[in-house]
């Protein structure tokens, strides 16, 4: 009975309630009558429940409004962005007494504070990237700083980090991401050095390599500084890289682009086309530039120039040259082009102005009269790009005045002729990327200065830096100039006090017309100049190898296993196998089908040209750890303590191995051939044995190695863990499996790079666990091949008593 | 004290109109009347900025018709702001805001007569009283909203898009799309309906989780 009481109730209420919703909404819409207006009162007047139904839709319709000209929020981002930078002053310096400008900085700061803090729900974007005219119209009319088109759908809205190299550093560490982090519309990526690939949701793949300055914007971002390569699949198409003189629109491709420091955007096509929208100053062509495969184009302000596309134009950023470093050869200089300077051969060195070999090095005279910068010139031309040139070299200035400003240079990408033209400049090499080390004009201090001259008839393009001691007489300084054809590096110290050093980097994306290294000495006095090298390294790998989607589809299947393929010498890890160990099996998977004979299986297993795959090819980055694994199993049974296993092979993981989850591979030994129940993930693995886990995806450094134990079904005990680098090209390993019943060891091995290479040992505890089956795992949705298996068993030392 | 927190992590949070008024007030010739110290004019921005979304649903419910609780929190903002000498630190802020807000909201109505009194002055005591609960903070169901904004058919998204772009009204929007003004409000209405049933819906289920 209560309940019909109820329901009565309610049915009265439901349509009081209704009335009332009606009326609250014309009154939102400005379409209240006075007798409806006397009706809302009379309603709100005598009903808590009422006035709670009002309120609630006056919320409602409140958050609507914000929300709405929270859209308009998408556009103050920038205005955010230099409250950030006004954040990044010294906010105590602003506590001082209330002056204006201060006090608008604090307000502007504490803004800012809030701004983010208030990790702001308002701008859940709601708003569906369908947009009709009208709605542009209003917008525009409404908020000419936000173009209707950058109003975001949801789904466009987050990428994901989908890997992190290892030496990436970011500029503020408070302000980086990790791996499958999300990243939102109008967050900063902001990255000293290294690579971090993003995965929008519409299957975009961004590699952004630093140093570089990022905003994800919604269907692209913003590219302040640096260059970043992107693949965009069909449903990406229009993905939309801003730059900050110019934008790219994708379509349908793969592209990259760079933007130097100097305010000179590139961009290449290696893959169908994109529209290049460069935006300059007036007076010049503007418009759209369509560039097809193997195009480039790269602008400023002043100039356009049509180019080849050419992928080394995208280097992995700037390999740290540390300055302990500097007697020795640069790291990979063994297959390097190392000169070293001790005379002037003319046919080697080339002399502009008075260079001349002294005891002990060169002299640069400088004369004050004729004022041009004498010049040392290397006649072999060294092209950064085809692998980073570094340039070394030790010099004093025996005799200065406090009112000398003494200046040095590096050159490269150099002409070996002077400018010419009666101007300032006219002394300078033609056209070259010069870093200088200088004294301040009447100052203190020294500086360092990175420069571009685009041209012979124009001026050097430059940013200098203080923070450096002024040039004392007769202090020895060593300079040590690094340039990778895009990347430079500059680093200015003193010999015998290597704590005073500075070094300055900067991204110039000049091509030069010529590429000769030189020294340019100090035109108003001598320069010493001592111990001059000059190396070229190996070109660094093609980004193409580091960026999966560059390379080839299927074709090269194996494509990072460069170790030739016979079987045994294939494996490096063979000498981890004792002479007296016994082969028991050996398979090459080189048969129709898995030889019945050795083997089992459980799951997706099958024969693939010549190897075992465990799991299906997927193109999905969703990889479960929930779903039963695959597993490749021995027919026989194996007791480890009466016979030290040892469990070699090779593997390749598929394409995704790094995204998502990531793909795995583990060895087990006396094992179960059955699944077993949990906890947790274990329910897709067998359900006893030891599990010694290759994980190269782990979010812990700590669980690429991985030793577990089940002794029974329904455990699972994590014995112990380690890490190894992964080079996300590297998708071919050896692994070597040692199991003595007490005591197991797995080591695996990156095939492309041999050096990298862990073992991680590990006694077992469980007594439970005996003898049983040897497995090979992966996981379900990213396939492991295997091929090249042997297991050995070595005898015991000492046989039984009995 | 400043704080700046997760700095770059931060999507913008405020809607424009509020920075605006921030930065009108910063820069106001008459700066922060009594207000002595840095401190405490960062600390109204951060109190004010937090407050202001639940701020104009409290004056939207005192006056529920367009652009009239617009105008009142403008003129009210650079009143907290001028008064912001008499906020005991530590007090509720909001309440305090509310307060005013009241009694300017008050004022609008006797200037603008009629059409600004849409309520009567019973029923707007009881709503300003009861308007100041907890329960009635729209921010905290903003990412319900979005949730089902979301799942609305295209066009019905795109009519309640329209209608809250900023300055949009019903009148003009209703020319627009070819129906009159009072079908547009009743089909609007029904949207709104749904949106709420949503979002209370999504919220009581997240309570849960």
């Amino acid at each position: 009975m209560s309940a019909n009481n109820n329901s009565n109730r309610l049915g009265s209420d439901e349509h009081a309630v209704e009335e009332l919703y009606q009326l609250v909404g014309s009154a939102c819409d400005g379409l209240l009558t006075e007798s409806h207006r006397v009706r809302l009162n009379q309603l709100l007047g005598q009903s808590t429940p009422l006035r709670k139904c009002y309120l609630r839709y006056i919320a409602l319709h409140s958050s609507l409004i914000t929300t709405a000209g929270n859209q308009a929020a998408q556009g103050i981002e920038e205005f955010g962005d230099q409250l950030v930078n006004r954040v990044a002053l010294p906010i105590t310096k602003l506590h001082g007494p209330t002056h204006a400008r201060p006090l608008v900085a604090l307000v502007r700061a504490a803004l800012v504070g809030f701004l983010l803090l208030s990790a702001a729900i308002y701008s859940l974007n709601f708003w569906s990237a369908h947009r009709d005219r009208p709605v542009a119209k209003l917008a525009a009319n409404n908020n000419p700083s936000l173009p209707s088109d950058r109003i975001p759908s949801l789904s466009a809205q987050v990428a994901r980090v989908n890997s992190v190299s290892a030496n990436a550093h970011w500029i503020n560490p408070n302000e980086s991401y990790t791996v499958h982090s999300v990243i939102r519309v109008g967050d900063k990526l902001s990255l000293a050095q290294g690579e971090i690939e993003l995965v929008y949701e519409t299957g975009v793949k961004l590699l952004l390599i630093g140093p570089a300055d990022f905003v994800l914007r919604s269907g692209g971002g913003e590219l302040r500084r640096g260059g970043l390569m992107a693949s965009v699949p069909k449903v990406g198409h229009g993905f939309k890289i801003e730059t900050p003189n110019g934008t790219v629109i994708d379509l349908g491709t793969q592209f990259g682009v760079v933007v130097d420091d100097f305010g000179v955007s590139e961009v290449s096509v290696f893959e169908g086309k994109v529209e290049a929208f460069p935006s300059r100053t007036a007076g010049s062509r503007e418009g759209k530039f369509e560039l097809s495969q193997g195009r480039a184009l790269q602008w400023s302000n002043e100039m356009l120039k049509p180019l080849k596309a050419d992928a080394r134009r995208l280097p992995f950023s700037l390999a740290s040259f540390s300055r302990s470093d500097i007697d020795e050869l640069p790291s990979n200089a063994a297959q390097s082009t190392g000169l070293q300077i001790d005379s002037v051969d003319a046919k080697q060195w080339k002399i502009l102005g008075d260079v001349r070999p002294a005891a002990g090095g060169f002299v640069f005279g400088g004369d004050r009269q004729l004022a041009a910068q004498p010049y040392l010139i290397a006649s072999e031309q060294l092209d950064p790009t085809n692998g980073p040139v570094t340039i070394i070299c030790d010099l004093r200035f025996p005799h200065l005045t406090p009112r000398d400003e003494p200046s040095f240079s590096i050159l490269t990408r150099s002409e070996d002729e002077r400018t010419k033209m009666n101007r300032p400049w006219k002394n300078v090499l033609a056209t070259c990327v010069r870093c200088n080390f200088r004294a301040a004009t009447d100052a203190l201090d020294g500086l360092l200065e990175t420069a571009t001259k685009y041209e012979r008839d124009r001026e050097l393009t430059g940013i200098s830096w203080g923070g450096f001691v002024r040039p004392e007489e007769n202090t020895l300084y060593r300079l040590v100039m690094r340039d990778d054809g895009v990347n430079v590096s500059f680093t200015v110290s003193q010999v015998h006090n290597p704590s005073v050093s500075k070094t300055v980097t900067c991204r110039s994306l000049f091509r030069g017309y010529e590429n000769h290294v030189a020294l340019e000495g100090w035109d108003e006095g001598m320069t010493i100049v001592d111990r001059v090298r000059v190396f070229q390294e190996a070109p660094a790998g093609s980004l193409a190898n580091h960026f999966p989607n560059l390379r080839g589809s299927e074709k090269n299947r194996l494509s990072t296993d460069t170790v030739t393929d016979t079987d045994k010498q294939s494996n490096l890890l063979n000498d981890l196998v004792p002479t007296n160990a016994r082969l028991v099996v050996e398979d090459n998977f080189n048969h129709e089908t898995i030889n019945a004979t050795f083997w089992k299986s459980l799951g997706d297993v099958i024969q693939d040209q010549g190897s075992v795959s465990l799991g299906k090819s997927s193109t999905s980055n969703h990889i479960d750890t929930f779903h039963p694994r695959p597993y490749l199993l021995t027919r026989r049974q194996f007791k480890p303590a009466e016979g030290k296993l040892y469990v070699l092979g090779r593997i390749e993981f598929d394409k995704n191995f790094l995204h998502g989850y990531g793909g795995s591979f583990a060895v087990l030994t006396r094992s179960d051939d059955e699944y077993g129940v949990g906890p947790e993930w274990a329910i897709s693995a067998l359900s006893t044995g030891v599990r010694s886990n290759f994980w190269p995806a782990a979010t812990r450094q700590d669980h690429l190695l991985e030793i577990h134990e089940k002794p029974t079904a329904n455990t699972l005990s994590f014995l112990s863990g380690a890490s190894l680098e992964i080079k996300p090209e590297s998708r071919a390993y050896n692994f070597c499996l040692a199991d003595d019943g007490q005591t197991v060891a797995l080591t695996i091995q990156d095939r492309a790079h041999p050096t990298i290479r862990r073992t991680l040992q590990q006694p077992t505890k469980s007594q439970l666990l005996q003898s049983g089956f040897i497995g090979f795992e992966s996981c379900w949705g990213s396939r492991v091949l295997l091929d090249d298996v042997r297991i050995y068993v070595q005898p015991p030392a000492a046989p039984p008593q009995d | 004290m400043v704080r700046v927190v997760e700095l770059g992590r931060g999507r913008w949070g405020l809607p424009v109109p509020a920075v605006e008024m921030i930065m009108a007030m910063i820069d106001r010739p008459n700066g922060p009347g009594k207000i002595k110290t840095g401190d405490r004019v960062a600390e109204f921005v951060e109190l004010y900025s937090r407050s202001y979304p639940r701020l104009q649903f409290f004056l939207m419910a005192l006056l529920p018709s367009p652009n009239d609780a617009a105008d009142v929190l403008q003129e009210a903002s650079l009143v907290l702001w001028e008064k912001f000498d008499t906020y005991q630190p530590g007090t509720n802020f909001y309440a305090w805001a509310c307060a005013i807000a009241r009694l300017q909201a008050m004022k609008y109505r006797e200037r603008m007569g009629r059409s600004a009194k849409l309520l009567d002055d019973a029923v707007l005591e009881k709503l300003s009283d009861e308007a100041m609960g907890r329960e009635f903070d729209p921010s905290a169901s903003l990412e319900a909203l979005a949730y089902c904004l979301d799942r609305l058919t295209e066009r019905n998204r795109s009519l309640i898009r329209r209608r809250y772009q900023p300055n949009a009204s019903v009148g003009e929007l209703a020319a627009e799309i070819g129906r009159s003004a009072n079908s547009l409000s009743k089909l609007l209405g029904k949207i709104r309906r749904m949106l709420l049933e949503c979002v209370e819906r999504r919220l009581a289920g997240n309570s849960f989780e």
